[in-house]
């Protein structure tokens, strides 16, 4: 241990490393924080509302894609198969099949968990870009099942799904007040159990694989274990989120799930900081609103007419470039070297970037 | 008792035999070392212990009743082995304190997922496992680098904290790499005193691989001597260190070669 003692006036203070860390992990903010989220709609209009509503699904699913990327260390550009599998399962099971919404929606997420199993046991022996790669095939495979199979899934014309949600004392309809305190009581259940997940030996257990699988295995981890375990998690949460998004959209086709929303969910993570849950978090709300921003950012500075998807696609290669070379550890990256900053003010070290993401929280 | 009986084991990589049907046997509460030029199969061997590799014949018996060929690798740690590598096999980026709570992975409770997810069962474990972790770094001596970036340490230090994983599953048996590679003098003696207080404090039997023949002959109980996959010689080090035919692999064979030359 690490201590080191300083004089003021007649105190003396006791400083030691293990005391900055127990202090990082004191969680004060977290129950103003989700008070502030739920008070949120007393002051947005509805548009708004329906905007939190994309940003909840989208923060689940960057969640999902982080304990499997993130974590894990298994690039996947997968990630808009399961969401398509969760909706379109969330369909077949609730409109056709007339299930319960909430059992919908669970088993639309076992069902991806379970096809999960097809790319998660090969990657036991696929690593890095080829994974990826093969991983990508799977998207293809499920947009081209879901047009083929079209008395289920009403292939291209979309399927209609319902937009009201039924839990059993009450129902809610998306787009409403009542909606937005489901959803965001999930998300905030997926972020806390996601945290207390990753920071357990299952998490351990996950960074070591992605760090070195050799030592990993002589440390006694089940690589094919915990690897079908991250993309089981993973594409559970993916397939639940694709659930959601198909009741909050209300129409679900197979264009939505292309393997754009993929790259969209990579780009969400490297945004926000790979291999954090809050970075996931702020990734995901960063993405969702920037479409509003360039909005207002047109309406400012460019001659009426320009087309925002022209400015869209501008902007966001920007973005990403900006990231990639500045902040690879993204916002969560940047936040955390300001907070450190400040916590150790008058014994910073140098390279204080690196040290804040190694002490990060999960 | 017999911690380890190797019987007959033998290995080729595509016609290329590592292990040539080697036969030996551990004792319990030995230090056993390992020695041989380069290519004459001692880390193979190791590899062979941990079932990273398969070997083609043989057995390994382990406490003289469970056959290592029969076990999964990732059995291996739960059953009371742990080694070290010769290149270092660390998470880079992770804080040293976490590359020593993985190796406790074999003795953690909880086996449940859905345990996991309860603050109590958790922080209970958490605790218990930030605990036992600070006791290996203390044992080690290497307590105040914790919250260290392991890929910003030298790498003296990295291979303490490689030892300190493999220490972490409490190992019946330690299979140690090449544990003064790359080392100074008396970062060698450092380590040489430090395996020696972990057979004393664990009760732990360790087999090395070395190079540096001071360290062999002042900690080892025994040595065998590898040469292209088949046994020399297994003895003591005084022993082993005077035989003509060990000499004459590990000095080389200019004699006999310049005898055929005139």
């Amino acid at each position: 241990m690490r201590t080191f003692t300083i004089k003021l006036g007649k105190r003396r203070i006791r400083f030691s490393d293990r005391m900055i860390k127990e202090d990082d992990e004191k969680r004060w903010w977290i129950a103003p924080m989700i008070l502030g989220v739920y008070l949120l709609p007393i002051v947005l209009d509805e548009y708004s509302i329906y905007l939190l509503h994309l940003i909840a699904v989208a923060i689940i699913g960057a969640v999902a894609l982080d304990i499997l990327c993130g974590f894990c260390g298994q690039l996947s550009l997968g990630h808009a198969a399961f969401m398509g599998i969760g909706a379109y399962s969330y369909g077949i099971l609730h409109m056709t099949l007339h299930l319960g919404s909430i059992l919908s929606l669970l088993l639309a997420g076992v069902m991806g968990a379970f096809l999960s199993l097809l790319v998660g046991i090969p990657s036991l022996r696929l690593k890095g870009l080829y994974l990826a790669i093969m991983t990508m095939g799977f998207v293809f495979i499920t947009d081209e099942s879901i047009r083929y199979f079209s008395t289920w899934t009403h292939g291209v014309e979309g399927f209609r799904v319902s937009r009201v949600i039924d839990l059993g004392f009450t129902k809610l309809s998306s787009g409403k007040v009542g909606f937005f305190y489901f959803i965001y009581t999930l998300v905030i259940l997926v972020v806390v159990l996601a945290r207390f997940l990753l920071d357990s030996k299952v998490g351990r257990a996950f960074t070591s694989i992605r760090d070195s699988d050799t030592a990993a295995e002589v440390s006694g981890i089940n690589l094919l274990l915990y690897k079908v375990l991250a993309f089981a998690i993973s594409s559970f949460l993916a397939s639940f989120a694709g659930g959601l998004m198909a009741i909050i959209i209300g129409t679900i086709s197979p264009e939505d799930f292309n393997i754009w929303l993929s790259i969209n969910y990579l780009i969400m993570l490297v945004i926000g900081g790979m291999g954090a849950v809050y970075g996931a978090v702020i990734g995901a709300s960063f993405i969702v609103f920037l479409p509003e921003w360039i909005t207002a950012l047109r309406d400012a500075f460019f001659p009426p007419g320009t087309e925002i998807a022209v400015l869209q696609y501008l902007i966001y290669g920007l973005i990403i470039l900006v990231f990639i070379v500045f902040e690879p550890h993204g916002i969560y990256g940047r936040w955390l070297v300001i907070k450190t900053y400040w916590k150790k003010f008058p014994f910073n070290e140098k390279r204080i970037g690196r040290m804040a993401w190694i002490l990060r929280w999960r | 008792m017999h911690i380890l009986d190797v019987e007959d084991l033998f290995i080729s990589f595509r016609g290329l035999t590592a292990l040539n049907g080697i036969s030996f046997s551990v004792e319990e509460g030995e230090i056993f070392g390992l020695i041989g030029t380069n290519g004459s199969g001692k880390s193979t061997f190791f590899n062979c212990v941990n079932r990273l590799y398969k070997p083609q014949k043989g057995r390994i018996i382990y406490k003289e009743k469970i056959n290592l060929l029969r076990q999964r690798s990732h059995r291996i740690p739960e059953l009371g082995i742990a080694r070290t590598f010769q290149n270092l096999e660390l998470f880079h980026y992770t804080k040293v304190l976490e590359n020593i709570m993985v190796g406790l992975h074999p003795r953690l409770k909880v086996r449940r997922l859905f345990k996991h997810l309860s603050p109590k069962a958790f922080n209970a474990e958490w605790e218990w496992g930030r605990n036992e972790a600070f006791r290996i770094l203390d044992f080690l001596g290497i307590t105040r680098f914790h919250g260290r970036l392991v890929s910003s340490l030298p790498y003296g230090l990295q291979k303490l904290i490689e030892l300190g994983r493999a220490l972490a599953a409490r190992p019946d048996m330690l299979l140690l790499d090449e544990p003064s590679a790359g080392m100074n003098d008396q970062e060698s003696r450092e380590i040489a005193r430090m395996i020696n207080s972990i057979r004393e404090d664990y009760g732990t039997t360790v087999l090395l691989v070395e190079h540096d023949m001071n360290l062999v002959q002042s900690i080892c109980d025994r040595l065998c001597v590898l040469d292209s996959g088949n046994i020399i010689k297994i003895g003591k080090p005084d022993e082993v260190t005077k035989d003509p035919e060990v000499l004459k692999i590990f000095l080389g064979e200019e004699t006999d070669a310049q005898a055929g030359r005139h």
